[in-house]
């Protein structure tokens, strides 16, 4: 299957396993039998990619369909792609070996903003012309879906469809599409106007933006009869949802090597920094039966010996106990691990704690997310310090000797004492340890503290912030390690860099195509790897293309402003936003969904029905 | 608990699968076919897997070994039909059987090489110019050693590591048949060997094909 081309440069690269595909659970189809072929590509290296469930879910929405495959295309690392430039070979789908740009869908999952420079490199090493307008046939439509598509604006010069919410609606329709389009001889206007007149399916080139001389939006009016406001497809029944009974299980390792159950999809909680706990709601839940059943499945098919409970906060989830007791039963006998990420310090039970020792003991980790209580008052996080406590006490008395905390710094209203606060917690979480008459003897503690910058997003209440400056960010992180004063606390930190790029391009609007375009030029690539992020010329595209980065960072808007999102739907609505950026800056807390509607009117999308009432 | 045996072969797009990584995957493989494997005992139970003399990347062969241990009664035939079952592409089980011989005790290799040439002219001079580097007294090259725990690189002459070998060249090929010192005290690589000699000669492969094809003990016995 795979060219001699490309049997010749394996063996020069690191790891050829990457990009050679033949995994069991892998699906090779006849390219004959199929009317759509589809290039699921993700912007970054095999083994990230291959970590994400989302991947794998559209896999199977996908492959489950006769008339249509779906093949995997990932980041070819630098050694690589250098091969295939000087070998002139195209990028190629690890399914079949065949080319990508002979494809009929292109598609890229935007998973974090500083994936968006991986994507026009991708595109390029295809052969595919980087420009929506440039690609004028019916043959590849490039489309893009994920968490950054809520923002995509920076992005929307490249691409022709951005896919809104959840993928498993959108997909399904956009191949249905594809193919009838493709059926009818459709140009690649006719189909695009189509497509745009169905739910999650935004298509950038239809909607015109004019711009204030201060650089903000004046406008964004839609033409071809284009909706006003896109608004995001959901699953409405998570029971109902395609979830792969197989997953392709890597021959070489790949990050989170395992079995990833989604329990369920959106947040109780509104911390108003959480991106994640906007764009997903309203809350939908899968039950435990199901979730079992699929867990079962998916174990025997891949012989994985652990489990990922996956959600966003895990221990909110209604089923949690009955779903443990009764896959304790099986996974203890068959020496399959259960893991439990994103746990909250609120509700962390000491019989959860038990159930998490069974088979092998996993690591800890918490997020208090800010130092102090006003701080995570005004974030609403709705975590106590006396939470934190009683929750290390029961990991300490159950054995564990380690923990990780993490936390952001560059939080809206933040103070130089609030970053004090981090360490003082830290601190007391030792002292805690050492105070426990119960404490695992022989070991130290080690208490390890993450503490990552701050970034505002869209569609949370903190969309109209300032980014805290990179000079504002360094003196904070200084100031915390400062604050440290024992070695059993260990701080990391994110560069200030990175977090800064990740905040321009966020919050940015189409304009900044040209400055992606300009430093892919200047090389720009895996701008999330730190060792290959290249600050400067970042920098230098912007300066050449005379655009400010810090006006998309680090400039406050106004709630009036028309921001570069605001013609997209995810549901929340901005009045709610509002509301919740004023309780912050007076420190004032909204309860999470369960104790009361915080009337952020994303049921509206589900029919009024969101899982955090009907199932409290 | 009794010791299994397996013999499997690795072709096509598996011979890109590193030997560290062979074992994560078998380790998967014997659980989909839920064998009954003995598991270590300790904090972190895992079952018994060994594997007998690693693989370079990119190389072919037919004749790799991984033994298990399995408790109950499953039969050999069983346990075969089984992980053939769910065995990804490019990994077959060929037999089962108790072990016979050491892994320590192996001693030598059996390799098929196949090297294409840009030209017949390129072959040919090739294939002269190897045929009079093997059969000379001495062909010397850099290998990784250790010298201590410190690591260096060490001058070997292959002509004592090469046991066996035949010659021919076709076209704008040459095949190399060869039995090479292997195991865990002297081990040569017919990569190595093949690159030494168009070092000497000047002349390059446009491909590479390396197939193991056998493993043999010191007693000049095939491994099993």
């Amino acid at each position: 299957m795979l060219s001699e081309k490309i049997q010749k440069i394996l063996l020069e690269v690191q790891k050829p396993g990457r990009y050679v595909g033949g995994e069991l659970n892998s699906v090779v189809k006849n390219k004959d039998d199929v009317a759509v072929r589809y290039a699921f590509c993700f912007p970054d290296t095999y083994e990230i990619g291959m970590s994400h469930l989302g991947m794998k879910i559209l896999y199977s929405v996908v492959n489950n369909r006769d008339d249509a495959w779906c093949e995997r295309v990932f980041a070819p690392d630098n050694d690589m792609e250098e091969k295939m430039r000087e070998n002139n070979v195209p990028l190629w789908a690890l399914e079949s070996g065949d080319s990508i740009k002979d494809f009929d869908l292109i598609g890229f999952t935007l998973q974090y903003e500083l994936s968006f420079s991986n994507v026009l490199n991708m595109l390029d090493l295809a052969g595919v012309p980087l420009y929506s307008k440039d690609r004028t046939s019916l043959a590849p439509i490039v489309v893009a879906g994920g968490p950054c598509a809520c923002n995509a604006e920076p992005m929307a010069d490249f691409i022709d469809i951005f896919l809104l919410g959840d993928g498993e609606e959108t997909t399904d329709l956009l191949i249905s599409l594809v193919k009838k389009h493709k059926e009818f001889g459709s140009s690649k206007i006719d189909f695009l106007r189509d497509a745009a007149q169905h739910k999650g399916f935004y298509i950038p080139a239809f909607y015109d933006v004019e711009y204030k001389a201060d650089g903000t939006i004046a406008s964004v009016t839609a033409k071809e009869n284009a909706p006003e406001k896109v608004e995001k497809a959901i699953v409405s029944d998570m029971d109902k949802a395609v979830y792969p009974e197989k997953f392709i299980v890597p021959s070489i390792e790949v990050v989170h090597d395992r079995v990833t159950a989604e329990i369920f999809r959106g947040c109780i909680r509104g911390c108003r920094f959480c991106q994640a706990g906007f764009l997903y709601r309203p809350i939908r839940e899968k039950s435990p039966e199901v979730v079992e059943e699929q867990c079962k499945k998916l174990c025997e098919t891949s012989g994985y010996d652990e489990i990922s409970l996956c959600s966003l906060s895990t221990s909110d989830y209604t089923g949690l106990q009955p779903l443990l007791n009764s896959m304790l039963d099986w996974t203890t006998k068959e020496k399959i691990n259960i893991a439990l990420p994103s746990l909250r310090v609120d509700n962390f039970s000491d019989e959860l704690m038990e159930k998490l020792a069974v088979v092998r003991r996993s690591s800890l980790t918490f997020a208090p997310e800010a130092g102090t209580q006003r701080l995570r008052d005004a974030i609403n996080k709705n975590v106590t310090e006396a939470d934190v406590m009683s929750t290390v006490d029961k990991a300490f008395s159950g054995g564990w000797t380690a923990v990780k905390l993490y936390f952001m710094i560059g939080l809206p209203t933040e103070t130089l004492d609030d970053v004090a606060g981090i360490a003082q917690l830290g601190q007391r979480v030792v002292d805690e340890f050492y105070r426990l008459p119960d404490r695992p003897k022989g070991k130290g503690v080690q208490v390890s503290i993450s503490a990552s910058s701050f970034v505002p997003k869209p569609f949370t209440p903190f969309q109209w912030e300032p980014q805290d400056t990179q000079e504002m960010l360094a003196e904070k992180q200084q100031h915390l390690m400062a604050s440290v004063t024992t070695k059993k606390i260990k701080i990391s930190t994110h560069t200030t860099q990175t977090s800064f790029m990740e905040g321009v391009l966020a919050r940015g609007d189409r304009r900044l195509s040209k400055v992606i375009e300009l430093a892919w030029k200047k090389g720009c690539k895996f701008d999330s790897w730190d060792d290959q992020f290249k600050y400067d010329k970042w920098m230098e595209a912007f300066e050449e293309t005379g655009i400010d980065p810090s006006f998309y960072a680090n400039r406050r808007r106004d709630y009036d402003e028309i921001l570069p999102w605001d013609h997209l739907d995810y549901g929340v609505s901005k009045s709610f936003l509002i509301n919740e950026n004023k309780k912050a800056h007076e420190s004032v807390t909204t309860p999470h969904c369960r104790i009361k509607c915080a009337g952020c009117s994303s049921n509206k999308l589900n029919g009024g029905k969101c899982d955090a009432l009907s199932k409290a | 608990m009794r010791s299994v045996r397996l013999n499997f072969s690795k072709t096509g797009r598996a011979i890109y699968i590193s030997h560290l990584d062979v074992n994560r995957m078998m380790t998967r493989a014997v659980r989909r076919a839920q064998l009954p494997m003995w598991y270590t005992e300790g904090f972190n139970p895992h079952p018994y897997i060994a594997f007998a003399l690693p693989l370079s990347l990119g190389q072919e062969s037919d004749c790799e070994y991984m033994d298990i241990r399995i408790e109950g009664d499953m039969t050999d035939e069983e346990i075969k039909t089984r992980l053939n079952e769910t065995l990804p592409e490019g990994i077959k089980i060929l037999s089962i059987g108790a072990p016979v011989h050491d892994a320590k005790d192996i001693a030598a290799a059996q390799y098929f090489v196949k090297i294409v040439f840009e030209t017949e002219d390129d072959a040919s001079l090739f294939c002269k110019k190897a045929d009079e580097l093997m059969n000379g007294a001495e062909l010397m090259a850099e290998k990784p050693g250790k010298k201590g725990h410190r690591k260096i690189m060490k001058q070997v002459n292959l002509i004592e590591l090469i046991f066996d070998k035949k010659l021919t060249c076709t076209g704008n090929i040459v095949n190399l048949q060869c039995s090479l010192a292997a195991g865990n005290t002297q081990n040569l690589n017919p990569t190595l060997l093949v690159e030494t000699i168009e070092n000497c000669a000047q002349i390059y492969h446009k491909q590479l094909y390396v197939v193991r094809k056998k493993l043999i003990t010191k007693n000049n016995e095939i491994f099993r």
